[in-house]
């Protein structure tokens, strides 16, 4: 991230810390799209992912007077609330695993709204299915590590600060976890 | 030793995916890595097809929208001007915490350093059965282990006689005569200690150990007056144990 960039972004936050709902908005903006993709590629359900988007934001501005900006940056902050909403989530549906081929024959049924044209929407969610197929397989800490680095583009430093682990540790997870992956691509 | 490869290789494909983030051409980065090159381009190609996929999970445009707009609705909705006051208050204070961080340490470390200082200090005054006794008899043994000089070292365990002679006074005077026992024992022990003292002088000046001597038979002699008068007010049980052991300390 640039520097200009990053001063933005830090008055921004103490804009935000001191009440200013338009400066969260802005963040909102920048954030919302990696909170969303963390979320989705561990959740079946898209509109799941939304709402639980939605929790974050309201979590971290309630969190955000005590947000240390010199710490963890933004979005490993946002992320690590992420991961608790989400370790939420699957308690409170814990018996229910959803929907395997029953949803996605309905989800092509009822395309929705996140596409500009049908056949892109299938398209799109046929690759959202198949991601989801292969991330299933992976053991929990594998799939958070490829899930931070790749879909939601985390730095290893910032990774780390999400998973509590270090730096190193993430690499060696990530490691392990692409060999994984690669392993589980074959295979298909 | 196979941690220490895993370590190796993981450190070098953060460094292939750093490159590739930065627009170099895959085969070049990996000629760089000859050794672990194909088990490097199995995961880079992994990377790659998760990257590939992360336009799947991208948020509609639509939903980001109106999410935002419904997040900033609530958030207004939430926040009346109380709240508002409160959160930078918050915000204020958490900030004023931060910047005095280093001197709250500073003061901390302080207070800590300071604690064995006033320890040390409260122990000069301690008496024999006081907690604080043991920590002043240590002080004492470090100071004579440190000094090297017999001369000083005579001198240091003529006053440390002079102490203990002063201490079995004062257990007298707080009728602390539980503890006179072993105050009367560590006075033996310190005569015998500052004669031997005195003999080393001796072999080297002669002329010193007698003027040592001298000031030691002058300092115990105005210790001694003030003892015995406090034998006399002691329970008589005592008296004549205190007398014999107080006098046969004498050099």
């Amino acid at each position: 991230m640039p520097d200009w960039q990053d001063n933005d972004e830090n008055k921004l936050l103490r804009r935000a810390q001191k009440g200013d709902v338009e400066a969260y908005g802005k963040l909102y903006e920048s954030y919302a799209g990696s909170v969303y993709r963390f979320l989705a590629a561990h959740l079946e359900d898209h509109m799941d992912a939304e709402d639980l988007t939605a929790d974050v934001f309201y979590r971290a501005w309630r969190a955000l007077p005590d947000f240390d900006a010199r710490g963890a940056p933004f979005l490993a902050y946002l992320l690590r609330i992420a991961r608790n909403i989400l370790v939420d989530h699957y308690r409170r549906a814990a018996t229910v695993r959803h929907v395997e081929l029953e949803s996605a024959e309905l989800s092509f049924a009822n395309p929705g709204d996140a596409g500009d044209g049908l056949t892109e929407t299938v398209l799109g969610r046929l690759e959202r299915q198949r991601l989801h197929q292969v991330l299933d397989q992976l053991r929990p800490d594998y799939r958070m590590v490829l899930v931070l680095r790749f879909l939601s583009g985390l730095s290893p430093r910032e990774t780390a600060l999400v998973m509590r682990r270090s730096e190193g540790a993430v690499r060696v997870l990530q490691h392990r976890a692409l060999a994984a992956l690669r392993d589980l691509l074959s295979d298909i | 030793m196979k941690s220490l490869l895993v370590k190796k290789e993981a450190r070098y494909l953060q460094e292939c995916l750093e490159a590739l983030a930065a627009g170099e051409d895959l085969e070049s980065i990996l000629r760089r890595y000859p050794r672990q090159a194909d088990s490097l381009r199995r995961a880079l190609q992994a990377a790659d097809w998760l990257t590939r996929h992360r336009a799947a999970l991208q948020p509609s445009a639509s939903f980001v929208q109106a999410s935002q707009a419904r997040l900033l609705h609530d958030l207004r909705q939430r926040t009346t001007p109380r709240q508002q006051r409160r959160r930078q208050f918050a915000f204020h204070l958490r900030r004023l915490g931060m910047s005095l961080q280093p001197v709250v340490v500073i003061l901390l470390l302080l207070t800590l350093l300071n604690i064995p200082f006033q320890l040390f200090q409260a122990a000069r005054v301690a008496l024999p059965g006081d907690q604080l006794y043991p920590l002043k008899r240590f002080q004492e043994q470090a100071r004579l282990a440190f000094t090297f000089d017999p001369l000083t070292k005579a001198q240091l365990h003529i006053q440390y006689a002079q102490q203990r002679a002063m201490e079995v006074q004062e257990l007298m005077l707080d009728g602390r005569f539980e503890h006179l026992n072993l105050a009367v024992n560590s006075y033996q022990a310190q005569m015998e200690r500052t004669r031997l003292a005195l003999e080393d002088v001796a072999q080297r000046d002669p002329n010193m150990a007698k003027e040592l001597h001298q000031s030691l038979t002058e300092a115990l002699e105005a210790q001694g007056l003030v003892t015995s008068f406090l034998i006399e007010v002691m329970p008589s049980g005592l008296r004549t144990g205190l007398r014999q052991a107080l006098w046969l300390g004498a050099p």
